[in-house]
């Protein structure tokens, strides 16, 4: 059975679309020890693990979504189903048209895939010699390479960095031109699982800034795994958040912390300090003569305008809680029944 | 759309460029590449010694090559063992475990054909070692050879297919490692057959009567010896022409058999995970 009349528009419309997309994994296990293991040579003991259960999302051309969860959450099984290198076991995923697992030409010509994992280039020699092989499997054109080597040199500063043997480079430097490889056919869908893992701030900066730009100039799609939050907050109006292989939010970041915390953060400065601010919600914590309280979302304002009246203060200020605390409270599952 | 001349330029493209990178990557190791050649030239060198001591108790032939002769065949049997070495399963199990087999996969073009150009770098590489080390045997060992013009010219396309063969037939064993470990005996075993029937334990000439017959319709022999008796001058233009045929028909098998297991395999690969 093909996918309907509406389904099919909104496979044609939509960059990446997932109905239903599941993938349960057969995986064979035994106790430890020696007879477990004898047993285990007439008789393999077999479980089904769903790592993604029937999942369903549109992502527009041009979006980036950062995609959320802790391990083992199915973020990079689904990533993979996507890319073609899984085939679903249940459900359909479409990517710019094209069923990923049959992996045809001209769909693996317009998507990329960039993982921790994922080494494109070959070790011992200079990344900008294992570029030609990329500019030979994908058929650039000559004078396109040229010129996209040369901006890609100059947007992530490869400048030296591409004349070195690759297992010379440090783990960021050596991510930087993974990317810059991974783009050179310039995709039209990216799929990027932690692009910044294990780098430090200035290096994910870079790279945050080139994913951002290649998406603007490129009109490229970007679903994009991150532990970092600063990562997904640069990139992503929208996200899709996914826990033990079900979706628990896909909307707006914003709407996340809105959606899964009834809470916000009153910060207040008081002239005096020492006096009991207790009667007036939980403290979360003082430093430096500064207070937080945590304040459900409902009672904010009349607590905000009460402490105004009451105390005497420098400052005064409603801050949304910072969204790893939200993440963590999320996957953590304490929050969980606050979604709809 | 895509026109088969396009196609083509795009693969001779794609085998090159894949070439020269694996050239200069293996070239990084050509000390290590050396050593291994080392064992290569001992596993010639002592067919060599075991065969020309038979040859000098029988009056200095055995099976109709002197001792001169059977130096030429283990000399040339160096050139043809390197030129036609192909992937093992273990090295394909190697490549799923490090997750090298994720960007294959996700490449437009299928991973048999730079594998080609990966394995042809090797070979470019091993050469330069190869050819000294069999000049230096030549001199010690003086080996007997006369050279037909001809014969020479059939060996070219005869190794070709000889390499293309083996390298399919290898890839067909080195798929199993989708599914199990478990093949390596099963793949053991063939490797005996191959090692007993392709020539390079003995010259098929060796061999019992019976082997000898068996022999002819296996691949394992056009794999190796048929380049190696052209290259010696040891062939009639019928057995020739058997020879290219039969190399046509196994790799036309062989190249059926990687299409038909390879799309299971990356079905298994792809319902397990990379």
């Amino acid at each position: 059975m093909g996918p309907g009349s509406s389904h099919r528009t909104s496979i044609m419309k939509s960059a990446i679309s997932a109905r239903n997309l599941s993938k349960t994994y057969i995986v064979h296990e035994r106790s430890g020890g020696l007879r477990a293991a004898l047993r285990g040579v007439f008789r393999r003991e077999k479980k089904e693990v769903e790592a993604v259960k029937s999942i369903s999302f549109e992502i527009q051309p041009g979006e980036i979504i950062g995609f959320l969860g802790p391990n083992g959450a199915g973020k990079t099984t689904t990533l993979k189903m996507l890319s073609g290198l899984l085939h679903p076991t249940g459900g359909q995923g479409f990517v710019l048209g094209y069923e990923p697992h049959k992996r045809e030409k001209d769909f693996l010509k317009q998507i990329t895939l960039v993982t921790g994992q994922r080494n494109q280039l070959v070790w011992d020699i200079p990344a900008i010699d294992s570029f030609e092989v990329n500019q030979a499997v994908y058929d650039i054109d000559r004078e396109q390479f040229r010129r996209t080597v040369d901006e890609y040199i100059e947007l992530l500063e490869l400048q030296e960095l591409v004349r070195k043997p690759v297992r010379q480079l440090s783990l960021g430097e050596r991510m930087k031109v993974e990317i810059a490889a991974a783009l050179l056919h310039r995709p039209k869908v990216l799929f990027l699982d932690e692009p910044t893992l294990g780098l430090d701030v200035p290096m994910q900066r870079r790279i945050r800034r080139f994913i951002a730009d290649y998406n603007k100039q490129e009109g490229a799609t970007v679903l994009l795994t991150s532990h970092y939050m600063s990562d997904v907050q640069a990139l992503c109006k929208r996200v899709i958040v996914i826990h033990q292989g079900e979706i628990l939010f896909d909307g707006q970041l914003s709407h996340l912390v809105q959606q899964f915390t009834g809470y916000k953060e009153i910060v207040v400065e008081p002239k005096e300090r020492g006096i009991d601010l207790s009667r007036y919600g939980e403290i979360m914590g003082e430093d430096a003569g500064r207070v937080s309280f945590r304040i459900p979302r409902e009672e904010v304002p009349a607590v905000a305008a009460k402490l105004l009246a009451d105390i005497p203060m420098f400052d005064l200020s409603v801050e949304e809680p910072p969204i790893e605390d939200v993440i963590e409270r999320v996957f953590a599952g304490g929050n969980i029944e606050t979604a709809s | 759309m895509y026109s088969l001349g396009g196609t083509l330029r795009q693969l001779a493209n794609i085998l090159v460029a894949e070439y020269k990178v694996r050239l200069m990557a293996g070239w990084q190791y050509r000390f290590q590449q050396s050593l291994g050649l080392m064992g290569l030239m001992f596993e010639a060198v002592i067919y060599l010694v075991v065969w020309t001591t038979v040859a000098e108790s029988r009056g200095g032939e055995v099976g109709g090559f002197t001792t001169g002769e059977l130096a030429g065949y283990y000399i040339g049997w160096m050139f043809v063992r390197n030129m036609t070495t192909g992937w093992s399963p273990q090295w394909f199990e190697y490549r799923i475990r490090e997750g090298e087999f994720n960007t294959a996969l996700l490449r437009p073009i299928h991973p048999f054909f730079p594998d080609i150009s990966h394995m042809m770098a090797g070979k470019t590489t091993w050469l330069i070692t190869l050819l000294p080390s069999m000049a230096i045997l030549a001199w010690i060992f003086q080996p007997q050879v006369t050279f037909v013009a001809w014969s020479l010219i059939a060996m070219a396309p005869a190794l070709i297919l000889a390499f293309l063969l083996r390298y399919t037939l290898m890839y067909v064993w080195a798929l199993t490692a989708f599914w199990t470990t478990r093949i390596t005996a099963l793949f053991e075993l063939y490797f005996a057959l191959e090692f007993f029937f392709s020539g390079r334990i003995a010259p098929l000439a060796l061999l019992p009567e019976w082997a000898q017959t068996i022999a002819r319709y296996l691949p394992f022999p056009w794999t190796f010896a048929f380049p190696l008796e052209l290259m010696l001058g040891r062939l009639t233009p019928n057995e020739t022409l058997f020879g290219f045929a039969m190399q046509a028909l196994w790799l036309t098998i062989a190249v059926i058999a990687v299409r038909a297991i390879w799309r299971r395999a990356v079905r298994h690969y792809s319902a397990v995970g990379g």
